[in-house]
């Protein structure tokens, strides 16, 4: 394993640990594998058993209308929470986000699309400031 | 088949492109600027640049989030089983599950697909394995 792939390894332990206890300290929740592609200008991760008791037990009870609504609300207050995340760990500035649930499979897929434009250099100003 | 007359993982993934541009053209009468499409193990991400229609932007240059939420929501009713039959006849796998996800501001839409099996493709190892 060279050092990218160590940096990687690393990075999905340190992921996939913050992501399930997001789970499990609002929900309750202990979600399942947790998997991660990297491309150079996105991540892609897929989470198994994602869904709650609460929203499969709707689903299965002719409710999968109000299951989806539930789920709809989740995913819009957990999405803030992956993004910072990945930014965090990943060193990286997200400028898209897509985030989806299918209640049936259990399964939350989500890709972050990375800023892969340059910054520009901090420069020196006459008064020794940074612009 | 013999390995030899499968096509390339490239050549699988720019096919699907164009068949996902051509669907999107017939049934939403909204041609996405470009699509990419990139298989990793048994998996599928796909991105689709200006997907969303003039219609669903205009509501929301307008403030009417709520509306434009219900519309994208309903049209991805409508193109998501038309998205995984594609994506199966395209592939020659079944789709387990198709995630999906739009932003309108951006007018970019995410796609991942979960397949049965990796494709036949004539170079199996330029498909990158998933990593746990």
């Amino acid at each position: 394993m060279n050092n990218k792939e160590l940096m990687f390894a690393k990075l999905k332990t340190q992921l996939s640990g913050r992501i399930k206890s997001i789970y499990q300290i609002h929900l309750g929740h202990q979600p399942g594998e947790i998997t991660y592609q990297i491309f150079p200008d996105k991540l892609v991760v897929v989470m198994e058993n994602s869904v709650t008791k609460t929203e499969k037990i709707l689903s299965q009870n002719d409710q999968e209308k109000l299951a989806k609504e539930v789920r709809t609300v989740l995913n819009k207050v957990f999405q803030s929470q992956w993004i910072k995340l990945i930014e965090k760990s990943m060193a990286v500035t997200i400028v898209d986000f897509f985030f989806d649930t299918t209640i049936s499979t259990g399964r939350t897929g989500a890709i972050a699309i990375f800023d892969l434009e340059p910054k520009p250099l901090a420069v020196d100003n006459d008064d020794g400031e940074q612009s | 088949m013999q390995t030899e007359n499968y096509p390339t993982r490239g050549q699988l993934e720019r096919t699907l492109s164009q068949r996902i541009q051509a669907l999107y053209r017939q049934e939403l009468g909204q041609q996405p600027s470009k699509v990419t499409c990139q298989l990793f193990d048994e998996k599928l991400a796909i991105i689709l640049e200006k997907s969303i229609t003039p219609a669903e932007q205009l509501l929301a240059q307008e403030g009417k989030d709520e509306l434009v939420e219900k519309i994208r929501s309903g049209l991805d009713e409508v193109t998501k089983p038309l998205l995984k039959k594609l994506i199966e006849e395209v592939l020659e796998v079944k789709v387990n599950d198709l995630l999906s996800d739009s932003t309108v501001e951006t007018g970019r839409t995410g796609v991942i697909a979960v397949l049965e099996n990796t494709p036949n493709v004539r170079n199996p190892e330029s498909v990158p394995k998933l990593k746990k």
